[in-house]
């Protein structure tokens, strides 16, 4: 494959960034993050979630202000207060999550903000004219007399890189842009960019999928925790590189202790579930035994986080048999799995794992409020509510004000603590913790890390599920890796394996090969 | 007869309805505008009776239903409040105020604690109309009226064809989408409710003004809630706000002139158009309800 690679290599830096650094509270969004772009050229953000993309590409919108560094724009230095800025400076934006109106047709959506009027009506021939004109050279074909709410999500997406470029974007930023899309539509957008390209649009591709960076991009960039761990020419590097650049290499020291395990703790025998935005689970026969740490790893959206929720019984298993210590389980779901000692520290912590608006020592006693300690005739024995916050907070380390603060104005490494309080403080039988440490700073992640090794230790069967691999290495006693929802090995965790063994074995290779 | 009496009676209901659509589709669903009415209602019959005379009363019956718009507006959009509470308050205020200034102009004048003659707005007069059949209906109809019906087309099209028609819909479709295009959601809704303002003091002095001669207390009888359920019942679409609001209109002439012509009671018949209003509701969120749970299958 030959690419006009040289060329663009030459291109002139159409917008760079300087040291750009982000904080949200305690937690280090963007560590002095820099990057350069050149004209007509592709350049893919690659990182897991929560890598600090998403930050990245707002500070470039001027949706969100750095705290330190500097955006230039052709060389010179330029602020962002608004979007509006970072429009008149020639950025647009194309969100995962389409910043469109559905009730207006496509064609007002384009010129939304920037029609042309005559008598104080919009003169929509104009606009339609100049959109014809987009359209022709991207070569799509767009109803845009059609309301948005009625067209296809790639045909959405279109339409917002045709708002972006009406408005005279040429940088054009893509978030996640195949995140919604089938793999025909994949390609179709991939062939308008290209078009793009060579018009002398540049384009900031942000994506978590490998094999997208190497159709699409001319450089890639990798995040990690944050900061730039790497860049590359896309041609020069292999993916089972780009994993372990995106996933971490195992420098780290490792924290793992050795288990003897116990018995089996829950087990599943041919598994199947399905799940709108992931792979489904096919065929999976998985023994956890008690005293151990099993890590569960896949590229995003391979199963291993639905296996999760299936575990947790957050999410009904379509087949196939779950057993608990023996017995099999017909009706799972999180009421059962609670009142069998399955403890479950969900992903989304804010959302599905709190009461956001209760105080601390409410959530504290959520998943137990039928024990007549904390409640008598239905109601709440406040006192003895309020004293049970007061020890778990004190053994969790929780940095609060009081036990009655609200969960909300917690800092995410202490909403953690909250929830794994609540979760390990019942001696679990079986514990299901999904990105623990995402967002989280050092101490809180230590913290939470000792918390899952006392688990295991004290008996419980803990599944670990991560996108970081150096948690995963530095934790777990045994790792299962997802593919297209299958499992593709179950392999204890020793020093022959490391993040790209797992990179690979995520990728598809055979445990021989990758090893 | 009857048809004279719908359009009389729907001018209020469509002219506020309009009013709320507009506020709707920016996002804010406008009680307030209920007191809106009542205040033009009032603020017209008391200027009417002055050197001012009816059209003066007609233009501050307009603008204090502006001025009332910019109260809620300002305490939803300026400090946060809750645009249903604020919109409570503001028909509290509105029926508080007006009986306490009916009471202060009555008392000078040494009349009844509760109603205000005012003078009416001149009809315009057609009577070669008189002898034509339906259209004998228009023969005698307010200036507010005619507004109305002259009028209504053109805001259908700048509601569809203008920047702040535009603006105001894609605001209460997609706010974020409408900050990234360079607007202020906040401005777009001030204006929105600005003008559902001035729509629903000018529906206030119609009642006043026209279809009666008097002011009495809290008599716009829940019309604002109605043109509210008008908005919804028309699927928030202009034609269909009219004429849903207009089918309210005729609800309440059947009423009126059953009431005259017939011995039924008189309570069941003036609560006739409200148990409408409830129905028609109840069968529009029915319908809303399914197609969600079509879409959500």
């Amino acid at each position: 494959m030959t690419r006009p690679d040289d060329m663009r290599a030459q291109a002139p830096v159409v917008l760079e960034l300087r040291d750009v650094d982000k904080h949200f509270g305690p937690v280090h969004a963007n560590r002095s993050v820099s990057l350069s772009l050149r004209r007509g050229s592709v350049h893919a953000i690659l990182g897991e979630n929560g890598a600090g993309k998403s930050t990245l590409m707002n500070i470039l919108f001027g949706v969100l202000t750095p705290d330190s560094g500097e955006i230039r724009i052709h060389g010179e230095p330029r602020t962002f207060a608004a979007p509006k800025d970072a429009i008149a400076a020639g950025i647009g934006m194309v969100f995962q999550h389409f910043g469109l109106v559905p009730e207006l047709s496509a064609l007002d959506n384009i010129s939304l903000g920037a029609e042309q009027t005559s008598w104080g009506v919009v003169d929509r021939d104009v606009a339609r004219a100049k959109v014809e004109d987009l359209c022709r050279e991207l070569q799509v074909e767009i109803p845009l007399e059609r309301r948005v709410s009625a067209l296809t999500v790639s045909q959405q997406q279109r339409v917002e890189i045709l708002k972006a470029l009406y408005r005279g974007a040429q940088i054009l930023i893509l978030d996640e842009p195949t995140a919604l899309l089938a793999p025909q539509e994949r390609e179709g957008l991939f062939d308008a960019v290209k078009r793009l390209q060579r018009t002398g649009v540049s384009v900031l591709f942000i994506t978590h999928k490998l094999d997208e960076v190497e159709l699409l991009a001319d450089d890639v960039t990798v995040i990690r925790h944050g900061a730039v761990v790497a860049e590359h020419r896309v041609g020069t590097v292999t993916q089972a590189e780009l994993v372990a650049d995106m996933v971490g290499s195992s420098t780290v020291a490792l924290s793992r202790t050795e288990r003897v395990p116990l018995g089996v703790a829950m087990a599943v025998r041919d598994l199947s579930a399905v799940h709108p935005t992931s792979s489904s689970l096919r065929g999976v026969s998985l023994e956890l035994r008690s005293g151990e740490i099993t890590g569960v790893v896949g590229i995003d959206g391979h199963g291993h986080q639905l296996l999760c929720e299936v575990l947790a019984g957050v999410r009904p298993p379509a087949g196939g048999e779950l057993s608990l210590f023996g017995a099999r389980q017909r009706r799972w779901g999180r009421a059962r799995a609670m009142a069998s000692d399955v403890a479950f520290v969900p992903e989304d912590r804010l959302s599905a794992g709190v009461a956001k608006h209760l105080s601390i020592a409410e959530n504290l006693v959520a998943n137990r409020l039928g024990d007549p300690r904390f409640t008598r005739f239905r109601f709440m024995r406040r006192q003895a509510v309020r004293r049970h916050a007061r020890e778990l907070i004190e053994q969790f380390d929780v940095r609060c004000r009081d036990e009655l603060q609200p969960v909300g104005s917690l800092s995410g490494g202490n909403v953690q603590k909250v929830v794994l309080a609540r979760e390990l403080s019942t001696s679990p039988r079986v514990v299901v913790v999904c990105e623990p440490t995402r967002g989280l700073d050092v101490a809180a992640i230590a913290s939470v890390h000792s918390r899952l090794a006392a688990a295991a230790d004290a008996g419980a069967a803990v599944v670990l599920q991560s996108s970081d691999l150096d948690e995963v290495l530095a934790v777990v006693n045994r790792i299962v890796v997802f593919r297209e929802g299958e499992v593709v090995a179950d392999v204890p965790n020793g020093d022959d394996v490391d993040a790209k063994v797992l990179g690979a074995l995520m990728l598809g290779a055979r445990l021989a090969e990758a090893a | 007869m009857y048809l004279a009496s719908v359009l009389e009676l729907a001018t209020p209901l469509v002219l506020a309805a309009l009013g709320c659509l507009l506020t709707v589709r920016a996002g804010v669903d406008n009680i307030g505008i209920e007191g809106m009415m009542l205040g033009g209602a009032f603020a017209g019959a008391a200027v009417s009776t002055t050197v001012f005379g009816p059209w003066g009363g007609l233009a501050v019956a307009a603008a204090a239903g502006l001025a009332l718009a910019l109260v809620l507006a300002w305490s939803h959009l300026s400090l946060g409040a809750d645009f249903v509470l604020a919109g409570i308050a503001v028909n509290l205020l509105a029926a508080g105020g007006t009986v306490t200034l009916l009471f202060a102009i009555n008392k000078s004048k040494g009349q009844g604690a509760d109603d205000l003659a005012s003078d009416p707005l001149p009809t315009v007069n057609l009577s070669f109309l008189d002898d034509v059949p339906v259209l004998n209906a228009l023969a005698d109809q307010s200036p507010i009226t005619w507004a109305t019906i002259l009028l209504a087309p053109v805001f259908v099209y700048l509601y569809f064809h203008s920047k702040p028609g535009i603006w105001i819909r894609a605001v209460g479709g997609n706010a974020p989408a409408v900050v990234e295009a360079g607007i202020s959601p906040t401005r777009v809704k001030w204006l929105a409710m600005s003008l559902s303002g001035v729509f629903a003091g000018i529906a206030g002095a119609q009642l006043s003004l026209a279809t009666t001669h008097t002011f009495v207390r809290d008599m716009t009888q829940g019309r604002g809630f109605i043109a509210l359920a008008a908005v919804y019942l028309g699927l928030r679409h202009p034609v269909g706000t009219i004429i849903a609001a207009t089918a309210f209109g005729a609800c309440q002439a059947l009423s009126t002139l059953l009431q005259v012509r017939t011995t039924i009671p008189t309570d069941p018949l003036a609560a006739f158009p409200y148990v409408v209003t409830v129905i028609a509701l109840g069968v529009a969120g029915l319908r809303s309800l399914r197609r969600r749970s079509l879409a959500a299958a």
